[in-house]
């Protein structure tokens, strides 16, 4: 009887192991898919922590978004922006383009949207920090600024979530400077991000891949005219409306479809 | 006996850290990147307002083929020329009750109709279209056209 007991116990004890076993078997594969190149994200944090250490510059962004329209075909809408920024909290950009023609107005007190050419604009008070501006912009107001990404504090962290793929695709030129061709994955979204190798890591091309439709469409900026010296002594970053602009409201904004 | 079990409850232990593959921080501890989020969202607008511009070019198109035909009509037969004015304005009438009565409050649009003319009302600029006043407001970051009551 003892030993009967003795022996069920055993069996229960091999099964176990071999449970525990194919357990660890099955992870391994799983562990190495994740395939995150050091090298990559070391040259993403060069360029994030680079890029978070400048206390002013301007930059000029060419923006291609990629469209389809209702009837399948594939529609490319060209945004040409200026961006200047002087941290913690102080941003212009104007956005001239098919679908936009547009400038914003951040002071660190009021976000300003102006559409010249309808002559209105909009005001709305906003935190007093870069971070919490672009927060504002997303969640109270519906859209962002692709470059915003990038313009965080802590970007590197915030692009790293979650992702499964991190490596350095080549090296190649754009626009005369030599850069590294970085591709990173995550869930629904692939991103590249091309950086400029030598003492000043700057970005000057990133690209947003929406992996979630076989279409395959992506949000691709070009950034050129770096300039970390910006004279801010003729830049505005408070709106003062010109004659014959009317002042609108924003819409309350619901989020409806993706949350 | 003693020895066994306590060698089982560690190996159930053991085989337990194995399986179960616990997310250990569930919580958001930094803000998405939105650009990455922003692309199915933006593309669903996009997608809805070329749809809306198409639409509205083809009646507008076709609105214009309806008028060239009629008026060829009405150079054809003078005899039932009369007749058919006194019909065209009957429609015209018609058209514009549709429109002064049809559109509801609060309908969001990215393009106002042709033929608008600005309208201040106590410092706010509205755009009266046969009939139907229009309010700018911004929806994210795209200017759009909001129907409202006539202003007093």
């Amino acid at each position: 009887m003892m030993r009967a007991i003795k022996f069920k116990w055993a069996l229960i004890l091999v099964a176990l192991v071999i449970i525990a076993l194919s357990a660890s078997v099955s992870a391994v594969p799983r562990v190495q898919a994740q395939a995150v190149d050091p090298t990559a994200t070391e040259i993403l944090k060069r360029m994030t922590d680079y890029l978070g250490s400048l206390k002013k510059f301007s930059v000029h962004t060419q923006n291609t978004l990629e469209e389809l329209t209702d009837f399948g075909h594939r529609v490319d809408f060209e945004v040409a922006a200026n961006v200047i920024i002087s941290r913690p909290n102080k941003l212009r950009a104007e956005r001239r383009g098919e679908m936009v023609d547009q400038v914003f107005y951040y002071d660190g007190k009021t976000l300003t949207l102006y559409n010249p050419a309808d002559k209105v604009y909009a005001m709305v008070a906003v935190p007093d920090t870069l971070e919490g501006m672009f927060e504002f912009m997303y969640w109270s107001l519906g859209f962002s600024i692709p470059i915003s990404d990038l313009l965080y504090a802590d970007a590197f962290r915030l692009l790293m979530q979650n992702v499964t793929l991190a490596e350095v695709v080549g090296q190649t030129f754009i626009d005369g400077v030599k850069c590294d061709h970085l591709l990173f994955s995550r869930p629904g979204v692939d991103f590249q991000v091309w950086v400029a190798q030598g003492s000043k890591p700057l970005p000057h091309k990133y690209v947003i891949t929406d992996t979630t439709s076989p279409a395959l469409l992506s949000i691709i900026m070009r950034m050129s005219d770096w300039n970390l010296e910006p004279d801010l002594t003729d830049v505005h970053f408070t709106f003062d409306p010109p004659k014959g602009t009317h002042k609108v409201d924003f819409l309350p904004f619901t989020t409806g479809e993706d949350k | 006996m003693k020895t066994i079990v306590k060698i089982a409850t560690i190996s159930i232990f053991l085989a337990l850290m194995f399986i179960a593959d616990i997310p250990l921080l569930p919580v958001k501890l930094v803000p998405e990147a939105h650009a990455i989020l922003g692309v199915r969202r933006r593309t669903a607008v996009v997608a809805y307002s070329a749809g809306a511009a198409s639409a509205s070019a083809a009646e507008a198109s076709s609105q214009q083929q309806a008028a060239a035909a009629q008026q060829q009509a009405a150079a054809a037969q003078q005899e039932a020329a009369t007749a058919q004015q006194q019909a065209a304005a009957a429609q015209q009438e018609a058209a514009t009750a549709k429109a002064s009565s049809g559109i509801p409050v609060g309908t969001v649009v990215q393009s106002l109709p042709s033929g608008c003319t600005a309208v201040t009302v106590s410092g706010v600029q509205y755009q009266e279209c046969s009939g139907s006043f229009y309010k700018a407001a911004f929806q994210g970051n795209n200017l759009v056209y909001v129907v409202v009551e006539k202003p007093i």
